[in-house]
């Protein structure tokens, strides 16, 4: 392990290449000893991330909103301005992390004054759109995360930040108003045509008197972290050492570049770290060392087109942490993908390296490398068209184009990790730094590519 | 990613919060709701519209401070749908309810909180829960009433009045006396508006009474002593005597029914009373306190026979156990 220099900060953004759920919180957590960081930074997505660390004595965490290093003693959490706060669910997880020995979660966590706000008319309007959607629902969460960012976006005025909540009286006007305009939304619904919950989201809507309280529940998540200025969250970001930038979702849902309409309103990419950086007044060039996280194989939660989705890998490859009970939906697994992975790889931008978790799943599935795909119309193909520019439109039909695509795949199952690794390394020009073989940071093995990479005799004892 | 368990429990909690109060809990304000208070207050408008185009304006202004909190505890557990099954049953066709709060101004934080004409339901149980019930008052057998009466004179635009020149309600709930004056320094604390000098109380209830009918409502029989006399003097017979404040919402309904016309006597407000269920009892206690406004509307009606004295002593024992 070498030292960082005293005066100097490292970044580090582990950026997410999959539909989600590859392994953000088992590296962040791994990174964040490896390299002795000060501050992990959440710079996109809302609390509808889960990012599971599991440590080597059993205790286990779903990091939602408090960045994935908090088990390390003193490891802050930097919650960047184009995040979507839930303050009443950072209490919920504040608590369960107490219960697991992090007891002064929230002194370590600084919140962007400008951060967007979630509130529970948020998720109960998101809720109410994604069953509107019926057959065509998107994948939501059902959090209310998007709902935050579409009125931000709709309704600027209304949208409530964190630093309104100083004020009770502001923040109070801008929920009800809020909560009045979702409410008119909604008018026309027959909620007991739409689901059978749906009336009791729209009564959170009706609920006059749920402003007041939810503030009065706010309240002591911004006692125990006010709301920090643009100078707090500079300084934190350029204290030496390392800041680990903790990407939420991957890539593939990202809001230009995923698979429209199954998407995520959050952006994931270098372009954003860098952004958050330069917000804070550093001038992130060549200082950032950007890693892409991938897991051994595909999954994908809930709806959205998955062309390598095998059914037959479920009962092979085990999920602990991942329920498909409530929200997010069936859980499916599939196999390595080289045509998502590069364009995960354009959507993303320029990488320094990968990181790959699951490894140990190569020996436990007979995962196969798909190489391309069969068209609806009977072409082949092996890389997916990119937009330059945002455009719907464009998404829209590659999401159409991947529903009726037929994988292509190598002959054989992919014999070994180091093969595996192998064929990552080809496809995407980039080294893989760390390969995970197992849940905890101690399954972690570097992957040093000048020799050969065959990280058995690292390889922890179960 | 799709997690989401915290923000879950979060909002589950804060639901489940509700659900789980109980009744006296009602009323969750620990001071004054952003919502409610005047500082910088324009006009409360009651107007007309598609729903509701004959709308009526009807203020309620209840003294909150401590001996005075269970009216509005009364009006927001039982009450209140009472008084607009009363109004729409007697044939009052569009009242539109506002909510004030009214403490002392000289020792409480809350003094004065003003809500919004309403015409449904929930949007009047939101005002009137969202009163905060400071409980103080101070010891000079005073309270800020004047307030109301100047808000309602100065503040309010009522269509019922404008388009119709009808006059609207205002109801004050109190047992104690007025000052003798709205301060002028307490308009501008907490108004914010700058007044030349200080209004005689006589003064603002004459302003109020060009565009309402202005009553004084005294929640029972031993609280008249104190206070009755001056309030007559200051509104006649719209001064009206209570025999339980359990009564103040019928009362108030059979005022405006009365004044309305829309029932032509205490006969035919009984006959509403009753066919909604409402105890003998309790009917012969509204009609008592209003004998007197009601002899006023039609002289020549024919007096009730005075109550007994066990009809005029408080009935309910809640009441006696709280401040008896």
């Amino acid at each position: 392990m070498t030292t960082t220099s005293a005066t100097t900060t490292r970044y580090v953004s582990l950026l997410g290449l999959g539909f989600g759920d590859c392994g953000k919180g088992l590296f962040t957590d791994h990174l964040c000893g490896e390299l002795q960081a000060h501050t992990v930074v959440r710079f996109n997505g809302g609390a509808q991330a889960g990012h599971n660390v599991v440590l080597p004595d059993g205790r286990h965490h779903t990091f939602s909103q408090f960045g994935a290093g908090s088990f390390h003693a003193g490891v802050g959490t930097v919650l960047a301005s184009p995040v979507a706060v839930h303050p009443t669910a950072l209490r919920v997880e504040a608590e369960a992390l107490r219960q697991v020995g992090v007891g002064d979660a929230f002194s370590r966590l600084l919140v962007d004054a400008r951060c967007r706000v979630t509130t529970p008319f948020h998720q109960a309007a998101g809720r109410l759109r994604e069953w509107a959607r019926g057959a065509s629902a998107h994948g939501s969460c059902g959090v209310g995360v998007g709902e935050t960012v579409r009125q931000a976006l709709a309704e600027p005025e209304l949208a409530l930040r964190y630093g309104d909540l100083k004020s009770p009286a502001r923040a109070f006007e801008k929920l009800e108003a809020s909560r009045m305009s979702l409410r008119r939304g909604f008018a026309a619904l027959d909620a007991a045509s739409l689901h059978a919950e749906a009336a009791g989201e729209l009564a959170m809507l009706e609920d006059a008197s749920l402003s007041q309280r939810w503030l009065e529940a706010a309240a002591p998540c911004l006692r125990q972290s006010p709301p920090a200025s643009a100078d707090e969250i500079g300084n934190r970001l350029s204290r030496p050492g390392t800041v680990v930038f903790e990407g939420a979702q991957g890539v593939l849902l990202d809001e230009w570049r995923g698979f429209h309409p199954h998407t995520s309103w959050s952006t994931i990419s270098t372009v954003a770290v860098e952004a958050v950086l330069r917000e804070a007044g550093i001038e992130p060039a060549m200082r950032v060392q950007h890693l892409g996280v991938l897991r051994s194989y595909l999954t994908r939660h809930g709806a959205g087109p998955f062309p390598t989705h095998d059914a037959g890998l479920d009962k092979l490859l085990a999920e602990p942490h991942n329920a498909e009970a409530g929200w997010q939906g069936v859980f499916r697994r599939g196999h390595p993908d080289a045509v998502l992975l590069r364009y995960a790889l354009a959507a993303t931008g320029p990488l320094d390296g990968l990181v790959a978790s699951h490894l140990d799943a190569v020996d436990a599935a007979p995962l196969r490398w798909c190489t391309g795909y069969r068209t609806a119309e009977g072409a082949s193909l092996d890389a997916l068209p990119f937009s330059n520019a945002p455009d719907l439109g464009h998404q829209q039909a590659l999401t159409r184009l991947l529903q009726g695509a037929q994988p292509l795949y190598e002959p054989g199952r992919i014999a070994t990790a180091d093969e595996w690794i192998e064929r990552v390394q080809a496809a995407s020009g980039l080294q893989v730094r760390y390969g995970a073989f197992g849940p905890t940071r101690r399954a972690v093995v570097r992957c040093l590519h000048h020799r050969s990479r065959s990280p058995h005799h690292d390889r922890p004892t179960p | 990613m799709g997690y989401g368990n915290y923000s879950h429990a979060a909002h589950t909690a804060l639901i489940a919060d509700r659900a789980a109060k109980p009744g006296s809990e009602v009323f969750t304000q620990t001071a004054t709701h952003p919502l409610m208070n005047p500082h910088g207050l324009k006009v409360r408008e009651s107007r007309d519209n598609a729903d509701h185009p004959n709308s009526l304006g009807i203020a309620f202004a209840l003294d909150v401070t401590g001996s005075m909190g269970d009216i509005p505890q009364t009006l927001a557990r039982r009450e209140l749908p009472t008084f607009m099954k009363l109004l729409t049953d007697c044939g009052v066709a569009d009242p539109q309810l506002m909510f004030m709060a009214i403490g002392d101004a000289n020792s409480d934080q809350a003094s004065l909180q003003v809500g919004q004409f309403e015409s449904t339901a929930p949007l009047m149980d939101q005002w009137l829960t969202w009163s905060y019930l400071e409980g103080g008052g101070g010891g000079s057998g005073e309270e800020s009433y004047e307030l109301a009466f100047y808000v309602m004179a100065q503040h309010t635009d009522m269509d019922c009045w404008v388009k119709r020149k009808k006059r609207g309600y205002l109801f004050v709930t109190g047992d104690e006396l007025p000052y003798p004056a709205v301060s002028r320094r307490q308009v501008e604390g907490l108004i914010g508006e700058k007044l030349d000098e200080d209004i005689p109380i006589e003064e603002v209830i004459a302003a109020a009474a060009e565009t309402c009918h202005l009553f004084f409502l005294i929640p029972d029989a031993q609280r008249r002593r104190r206070c009755e006399p001056r309030w007559r003097e200051l509104l006649g017979d719209h001064v009206i005597c209570m025999d339980s404040p359990d009564d103040a919402c019928a009362v108030a309904a059979g005022i405006v029914a009365l004044t309305e016309k829309a029932v032509p006597d205490l006969d035919g407000l009984a006959r509403v009373m009753s066919a909604t269920g409402m105890e003998k009892q309790r009917v012969n206690g509204v009609l008592h306190a209003l004998d007197g406004y009601a002899a006023l509307l039609d002289p020549h009606a024919p007096r009730r026979a005075p109550p007994s004295a066990a009809g005029s002593a408080p009935r309910s024992s809640w009441w006696k156990r709280l401040f008896g």
